[in-house]
């Protein structure tokens, strides 16, 4: 594990390490990058990931791993993160579709998930989880942020960030050697019930709205759309 | 003589075998077609009932279509032969830059190497770079960026190198 204090961010620090393995030819063995802050911290579509100082902000990085357990990482590691969340007392952590954790509604940790896919698979697990503090979320959505600090009465930022990274690294290790019970965790978790109203937003700023109808065999989201049944695979829950 | 439908038989399998041709006496009339690479095209109404010989008559228009259409077909299937395409491997949404603000990581007219990023597809919040499988020159990028696309959809084609 690798800890900055602050950095650009953990993820553009994995990219160099991935790039000089590669360079070098050297076997990289699983790595955990970890920050209290960044300074261009980015989300989906390289979209400003607010990351100041009193979050939690990690990389783990992983080579080798196949294809389908790549596309499972999404859902492996919101568990991973809502376990190591409840293990600090929180017990009404919820997962909005695909992968943030939210706490009586509110956003506490978001989460992002690269690949390349190639001669050597890459993967970059993302996850920023609020500390001491909630930063304002600038995503478009109704969704208010809220810290492990509102929710936990006893402890400071350096003991929860030492069992959210211990935890969350053991559940990574343990979810891509068998992801099957982490998926039906995310699944159990999910904070969506059948037949709640719901928006989607597309990357290309299109809006759905629809009722939600569960998810497929993938994790994609159903959504029934004026009586007709719509998937998607990517996209923003906004309300 | 022969009846139309016996005749159109005799020159389809004439022209569906490697018989250079053959002629035939029947009925007071004689017959003779013959094959030419690679396919005889034979006008009926001449064939039949001419004396000595009935000529085998390439029908005009097929000759032009042939002569005009080959060379350009010819052209373009080895043109398409140059072709690799890279299709989706995922369902997913398409993305041509690393961000909104970023060039795209290819345009069209771009050297691409094998293993170099063309773009990302993704799913659920897992950005999944695609690589080139192949090196060359990108000639089409099929999807418009922040797109949907479908498992084995085509991204790009590229002319190879």
């Amino acid at each position: 594990m690798v800890v900055h204090q602050q950095i650009d961010s953990t993820h553009a620090w994995a990219l160099r390490l991935i790039e000089q393995a590669e360079s070098e030819e050297i076997v990289l063995p699983t790595t955990m990058a970890v920050a209290g802050q960044q300074e261009h911290g980015h989300g989906r579509a390289g979209r400003l990931w607010e990351s100041p100082p009193g979050g939690l902000y990690l990389s783990w990085i992983a080579a080798g791993l196949d294809a389908p357990t790549i596309a499972s990482l999404p859902m492996v590691a919101a568990a991973a993160v809502h376990t190591a969340i409840s293990a600090l007392g929180i017990d009404r952590a919820e997962i909005k579709w695909p992968n943030d954790i939210l706490v009586g509604g509110r956003k506490l940790a978001g989460l992002l998930v690269h690949s390349r896919l190639g001669v050597t698979n890459w993967v970059t697990v993302g996850i920023g989880i609020n500390i001491d503090r909630a930063p304002t979320i600038r995503d478009g959505s109704t969704t208010r942020a809220v810290s492990i600090a509102d929710l936990v009465p006893n402890g400071d930022f350096l003991s929860w960030s030492e069992i959210l990274i211990r935890i969350i690294a053991e559940e990574l290790r343990a979810g891509v050697t068998s992801p099957g019970e982490h998926v039906a965790r995310w699944r159990e978790h999910l904070h969506h019930r059948s037949g709640d109203e719901m928006i989607v937003r597309g990357a290309d700023g299109s809006q759905a709205r629809g009722r939600f109808a569960g998810l497929t065999g993938e994790g994609h989201l159903r959504l029934v759309i004026d009586g007709v049944e719509r998937v998607f695979s990517s996209g923003d829950v906004i309300e | 003589m022969f009846k139309f439908d016996e005749l159109c038989e005799l020159i389809r399998l004439v022209g569906s075998s490697n018989v250079a041709g053959f002629e035939i006496e029947h009925a007071g009339g004689r017959l003779r077609i013959e094959g030419k690479a690679p396919a005889p095209v034979v006008s009926h109404a001449q064939a039949v009932g001419q004396a000595p010989a009935a000529a085998m008559i390439e029908a005009p228009s097929m000759v032009a279509e042939s002569d005009g259409a080959a060379p350009a077909a010819a052209a373009q299937a080895a043109a398409d032969e140059d072709l690799h395409y890279v299709v989706s491997p995922i369902v997913g949404t398409f993305y041509r830059a690393p961000n909104p603000d970023a060039d795209p990581y290819t345009r069209v007219g771009d050297a691409v190497n094998g293993g170099e990023t063309l773009c990302i597809i993704e799913a659920m919040k897992l950005m999944n770079e695609i690589e080139s499988d192949a090196a060359g020159t990108i000639v089409k990028v099929y999807p418009e960026n922040a797109q949907p696309v479908e498992f084995g959809e085509r991204l790009f084609a590229i002319r190879l190198s």
